[in-house]
C-alpha cells in the first residue's frame, strides 16, 4: 500500500521547511508518493504582489529554480526512501471576497501556467500536460476566515475540468465535499509540523507517478487519518468515514483508519 | 603564490581574442606545479554573461569547494586557507564584502567610498537578518550542492546570478555565510561613466529581487534619514536643529570612517570629501535607477523582466 500526501507546502511559499526537510519527514515516516505544490500566485493582482514582495509565493523567477530542486530531491527521495515526489503547484487566486477566490492544485507540472488565466484555463493547461487539476479545499469549516470558494460555487459547471476534489482541510474533514458524488482526495495541506498528522490518501497500485496519477483519475484510491507515529491504515466503512470526529476531537485520537471510496 | 594544498585554477574567457587570454597562457606556463587551464565559453545572447562565462569551467571543475572570484579582485597568500577556515558541511555558499582600495581618481574614491560604506553595511545588516545578500566578485559554494539546483546554467535566466545562488542554497536548507575578511578590489582609475554605470546595474537587481529593500534606501543615508527627523524638530525644538543637525552628520559621518576604515585600512581624511559626494549622489542614482529595468553589463544591453529575469531573446 501507498500512503500519499499531494498538498505540501516548501519555503518557496509559505511553508516551514525546505524541500529537502520535507522529504526526509515524509521519507522517514514511509510514505509512497507526495506532491510538493507551492502556492503560485496571480502576478496582476495586488493580493499576488503583495504575496510575491514578502516571499510567500514562487515567482516567474522562482519556478526554475523550484523546478530543479524538485527534480533532484525526487531522485534523493527515491534512491533514500522509495519515494516518489510529484512536482505540483497551487495556482492561488486570492481575492477579499471569499466567494471570488480560487485555489488549485496541479500536479505533474513540468512548464510554468500563469496564475493571472482563468480557471478553466488552468486546469486545461494542467491537464495538457498530462498532470491533475485538482479543486483545493474548496469549503472550510470556518467561515469567518478567508477561504477560497469559487471553484465549490461553481462545481457543477466545472465538475469535468477537474481530476478530483479535496474532502480536507488540515485535520478537518469538508463534509459537504464528502457527501458529494464528485470525485475525492484527502491532502494536509502541510504548511509546517502541525498539519503533519492529518487526513492522507492510500493506494494500491505500482509505485510509479504514473499509477499513483491514474488512480487518482479513476479514484482508486482510499483515505486515512495519518498520525505522526504510524504509517499503516486500515479500511473503515463510509459511515465510519461520515462519523469521524471533528478537528477539536481529533487531538486526543489514536488509531490510523481509512474508508473505501 | 597561493598557500593551500590542493586546488586547481580554470581560468574562465568569454573570447580567445581576449587580451587576458596571452597572459593567463604565460602565467600558467611560469607556474608548471600548479594545476590550471584556460576554458572559453560559447556566447549566449539571452543568458546572464558571466555565466555563460563560467558554466563551461563549472562542468570541467574537479572539486567540491568552487570558488568564483572575478579578474578585478587582488587576493593574498592566504587568500584560500582565510576561507576555507570559515566553512564547513552546512554552507552552501560564502560570499565576501568588496573593501575598494587603490583608488586614483576621484570617481574610484566614489567608487571605493559605496563600497566600504553603503555596500559594507547592507552587507553586515543582511548577514546579521539571514537574507542571502551574495556577491558574486567573491563568492565559494559547494558544487553538489549546487547540481541540486540544476548547476550554473539554471542560474543563466537571471542576471543576479550571485543573489540567486543565495536564494537557491537557503531553500536547500544551505547556510549563506559572509566571510570574516573582505576581498580587495584595486580600482586604480575609473572614469564616471563606468562608476556610473556599475552602480546604476547593481541598483537595478536589487530593486528586481528585494523591492521593498530598495525603497528603503534613501532612508538609509545620511540625507534621507534627517527627512524623518527635520519635520519634529523644528515643531517642537526648533532651536536645537542647527545642533542636531550637526550631531546627526557628524556621528554618521563617524561610524561610516570607522566602517570604511575597517574596509580599508589606508582610509583617511580625504573620506570626507568622497562621502559628502556619496551621500549627495545617493538619491539622484536612486531616481535613476527606479527609472529603467536595463542595463548594460559586460558589452551587453539586457533587460530586465519582474525578479530580475533577463528578458528572452529582448536586447534592450
Amino acid at each position: 500500500m501507498i500512503i500519499g500526501d499531494f498538498h505540501i507546502h516548501s519555503t518557496f511559499s509559505d511553508g516551514k521547511l525546505t524541500i529537502p526537510e520535507i522529504i526526509d519527514l515524509y521519507g522517514q515516516h514511509g510514505f509512497g508518493a507526495i506532491a510538493i505544490t507551492d502556492h503560485l500566485c496571480e502576478e496582476k493582482a495586488f493580493l499576488g504582489k503583495a504575496a510575491a514582495y514578502l516571499g510567500k509565493t514562487l515567482t516567474r523567477a522562482t519556478f526554475p529554480l523550484y523546478q530543479e530542486i524538485l527534480k533532484s530531491e525526487a531522485e534523493r527521495a527515491w534512491k533514500m526512501y522509495r519515494m516518489l515526489v510529484i512536482p505540483g503547484v497551487e495556482f492561488t487566486q486570492n481575492s477579499i471576497v471569499n466567494h471570488r477566490s480560487s485555489h488549485i492544485l496541479g500536479l505533474g507540472l513540468s512548464e510554468y501556467i500563469s496564475a493571472d488565466r482563468d480557471i478553466v484555463d488552468i486546469a486545461r493547461s494542467i491537464r495538457a500536460q498530462g498532470g491533475l487539476a485538482i479543486a483545493a479545499h474548496p469549503l472550510s469549516p470556518n467561515r469567518m476566515a478567508a477561504n477560497p470558494y469559487l471553484l465549490w460555487d461553481r462545481r457543477e459547471e466545472l465538475r469535468s475540468e477537474f481530476d478530483a476534489w479535496e474532502i480536507t482541510l488540515h485535520q478537518t474533514l469538508l463534509d459537504d465535499v464528502v457527501k458529494s458524488d464528485l470525485p475525492k482526495i484527502a491532502s494536509s495541506d502541510f504548511h509546517g509540523m502541525r498539519h503533519f498528522h492529518s487526513w492522507k490518501t492510500t493506494f494500491d497500485c505500482e509505485r510509479t507517478v504514473e499509477s499513483v496519477l491514474e488512480s487518482i483519475r479513476l479514484q482508486k484510491l482510499d483515505f486515512t487519518y495519518f498520525k505522526e507515529e504510524q504509517t499503516l491504515a486500515h479500511p473503515i466503512t463510509e459511515e465510519q468515514f461520515l462519523a469521524y470526529p471533528k478537528t477539536e476531537e481529533l487531538i486526543n485520537w489514536t488509531p490510523s483508519l481509512a474508508f473505501a471510496v | 603564490m597561493l598557500q593551500y594544498p590542493n586546488f586547481e585554477i580554470i581560468f574562465s574567457l568569454a573570447d580567445e581574442q581576449d587580451p587576458a587570454h596571452s597572459i593567463v597562457t604565460e602565467l600558467i606556463s611560469l607556474f608548471p606545479s600548479v594545476e590550471a587551464k584556460v576554458i572559453v565559453s560559447k556566447r549566449r545572447d539571452d543568458w546572464n554573461p558571466k555565466v555563460e562565462n563560467l558554466v563551461a569551467s563549472y562542468a570541467e571543475a574537479k572539486h567540491n569547494w568552487i570558488l568564483i572570484s572575478d579578474s578585478n579582485v587582488r587576493v593574498e597568500a592566504d587568500y584560500l586557507t582565510s576561507l576555507a577556515s570559515q566553512l564547513d558541511a552546512n554552507v552552501g555558499v560564502m560570499t565576501s564584502a568588496i573593501s575598494g582600495r587603490n583608488a586614483d581618481s576621484l570617481s574610484a574614491k566614489l567608487e571605493a567610498t559605496y563600497l566600504n560604506t553603503f555596500y559594507a553595511r547592507w552587507m553586515l545588516l543582511a548577514d546579521n537578518f539571514g537574507y542571502p545578500f551574495v556577491i558574486g566578485k567573491s563568492m565559494v559554494f559547494q558544487k553538489k550542492m549546487a547540481d541540486r539546483f540544476g548547476g550554473l546554467k539554471t542560474l543563466g535566466i537571471y542576471l543576479a546570478e550571485d543573489y540567486m545562488t543565495g536564494v537557491a542554497m537557503k531553500h536547500l536548507g544551505m547556510k549563506i555565510v559572509l566571510s570574516r575578511k573582505p576581498v580587495i578590489q584595486h580600482l586604480s582609475k575609473i572614469n564616471f561613466k563606468s562608476f556610473w554605470a556599475r552602480h546604476l546595474r547593481w541598483g537595478r537587481m536589487r530593486k528586481a529581487h528585494a523591492p521593498f529593500v530598495f525603497l528603503t534606501e534613501p532612508f538609509a543615508s545620511s540625507l534621507g534619514s534627517i527627512i524623518f527627523a527635520a519635520p519634529f524638530l523644528s515643531f517642537y525644538a526648533p532651536g536645537l536643529v542647527f545642533k542636531f543637525l550637526c550631531f546627526h552628520f557628524f556621528s554618521w559621518g563617524l561610524c561610516d570612517f570607522i566602517l570604511a576604515k575597517k574596509m580599508d585600512p589606508k582610509t583617511n581624511f580625504t573620506f570626507l570629501f568622497s562621502w559628502i559626494l556619496r551621500e549627495l549622489s545617493a538619491f539622484p542614482m536612486w531616481i535613476h535607477i527606479l527609472m529603467g529595468n536595463s542595463v548594460s553589463w559586460r558589452g551587453k544591453n539586457v533587460s530586465l523582466e519582474a525578479w530580475g529575469v533577463i528578458s528572452p531573446g529582448r536586447r534592450a
